[in-house]
């Protein structure tokens, strides 16, 4: 190996999760999505001053999918989830339902569980979305 | 017994299982990055999208996300609900 591509990765660690989380998540995401046909999709990252201004953006930023699209965002710096429905997301998750999801998550990562708690997180949120209608919209 | 087998058995046994159990705790944990509320957090930003369904062609019906800094202040806003928490 070479000595210096170690210590560029020493400075920023690759990637917050380790394989086993990784596979985690995205069965978590997939499966969600998959039953119940809204995308969900996980960021984890730098929220900004704003936190919920940052997550519509970043909601808005996902183009043609972002109707049927819910963004959850971490950001465990800042201690700050944000959850952001889209117009026909939002039908089937109300923001009361997203509150009590994000009350659990909130309650795993005080604990430090970082990946339990967002798969918990998603499958009540999948959970409560129930499964895609038969009707085309 | 020789005072060396005296010691190999009393000192180095026991020696050698405390080291074998501190490299696999120690080198167990080592390995999984671990979140403590209150710590900086010093990772790359991710974004993870949910898997597309099986493909049998090279192309599917997801469009491919543009990357970098979403615009700020752009007046198309998509979002119609959802809840914050912060811990």
């Amino acid at each position: 190996m070479v000595p210096g591509e170690d210590e560029d990765r020493s400075g920023v660690p690759a990637g917050p999760f380790s394989p086993k989380q990784l596979a985690r998540l995205d069965e978590a995401l997939t499966l969600s999505s998959r039953e119940t046909g809204v995308q969900f999709s996980l960021y984890v990252g730098v929220l900004e001053a704003s936190p919920r201004r940052m997550a519509e953006d970043l909601h808005a930023a996902l183009g043609a999918t972002a109707p049927d699209s819910v963004l959850v965002a971490v950001s465990p710096g800042e201690r700050r989830l944000e959850i952001v429905t889209g117009q026909n997301a939002a039908k089937r998750l109300p923001d009361r339902t997203c509150a009590l999801a994000a009350l659990s998550m909130t309650a795993s990562f005080s604990g430090g569980d970082l990946v339990g708690g967002i798969v918990n997180g998603l499958r009540m949120l999948a959970d409560q979305a129930g499964k895609p209608s038969l009707t085309p919209r | 017994m020789t005072v060396v087998e005296t010691l190999l058995i009393y000192v180095g046994i026991p020696a050698l299982a405390f080291a074998l159990l501190a490299v696999l705790v120690l080198g167990g944990s080592a390995r999984t990055p671990r979140y403590r509320p209150g710590r900086a957090w010093a990772h790359e930003d991710v974004w993870y999208l949910p898997r597309p369904p099986a493909v049998s062609g090279p192309s599917h019906a997801a469009p491919a996300l543009t990357g970098g800094a979403p615009t700020v202040g752009s007046d198309r806003r998509t979002a119609r609900g959802g809840a914050s928490g912060t811990w």
